[in-house]
């Protein structure tokens, strides 16, 4: 069975909240508050030039996504 | 759809979308270009086929909704419905409860419509993702289905003034 993951954007922490106490428990699903962007922007870390390119070649559907909604469904296969 | 093939750890492939970078098709429509799409959501293509019936019986609903048939919509609520919105301190309670509101918010938005963008069935829960037409606000509904009936549902939009951001037209 496939696992699937709910993403939600650090904007929406009553969406984030009410949905992992929703699906607390369900082995199918887990739902996962987008840390990345929170850390990188609280955290103001320097990020080497490589792993830079490399984050944004790797996950620009989730960043573009939350850029415009609250979260994102994503199937793992 | 995640293309990881020999990887089966959920942690690790987490933690490698989050932190490092893996590659992702993630469902949005049905034709891959981005653009919104029709209410109809390849139901196996996101759940699994044991729970694929979820997933149409709340796709029908959405589906009356979107005719604005306000009696199909409340024919599939259970007689111990309970409707919630985030932010709105009320809920719903009934079908008849949910009649009156959903001819209320139809006659306040009559061009209301919701497109499905993607969908997550979990035992009788359905998480289904959408954007409301036609000023393209998104947000998600969970419905919880006491067999094929509707008994709870959880809206929240994106927009923090909800069904009133609907009136705005599509940028």
């Amino acid at each position: 069975m496939a696992r699937q993951l709910v993403i939600v954007a650090r904007e929406h922490p009553d969406l984030y909240f009410y949905l992992r106490e929703r699906f607390a428990g369900r082995a199918q699903a887990e739902v996962l508050l987008d840390r990345r962007l929170g850390q990188r922007r609280a955290e103001q870390l320097p990020v080497p030039s490589e792993r830079r390119r490399q984050d944004r070649r790797a996950r620009p559907d989730i960043d573009t996504v939350l850029r415009s909604r609250s979260h994102v469904i994503v199937t793992l296969a | 759809m995640i293309q990881h093939p020999g990887k089966t750890d959920v942690g690790e492939i987490r933690d490698r979308i989050l932190d490092k970078g893996i590659t992702v098709r993630i469902v949005r429509d049905g034709n891959g270009s981005g653009a919104p799409a029709p209410s109809a959501v390849g139901a196996g293509e996101l759940s699994s086929a044991s729970e694929a019936p979820a997933l149409r019986i709340v796709q029908k609903a959405f589906d009356a909704w979107n005719d604005h048939d306000v009696e199909r919509y409340t024919a599939m609520l259970d007689e111990g419905y309970v409707g919630e919105t985030h932010h709105t301190a009320s809920a719903l309670r009934g079908p008849e409860d949910a009649r009156r509101a959903m001819k209320s918010i139809l006659e306040a938005f009559p061009d209301l419509r919701f497109t499905i963008e993607s969908a997550l069935t979990v035992g009788d829960d359905v998480l289904v993702s959408w954007r409301a037409l036609p000023s393209e606000v998104p947000g998600c509904t969970v419905t919880r289905l006491q067999g094929r009936r509707i008994t709870h549902t959880w809206t929240y939009w994106d927009a923090p003034n909800g069904f009133q951001s609907t009136a705005t037209s599509p940028r």
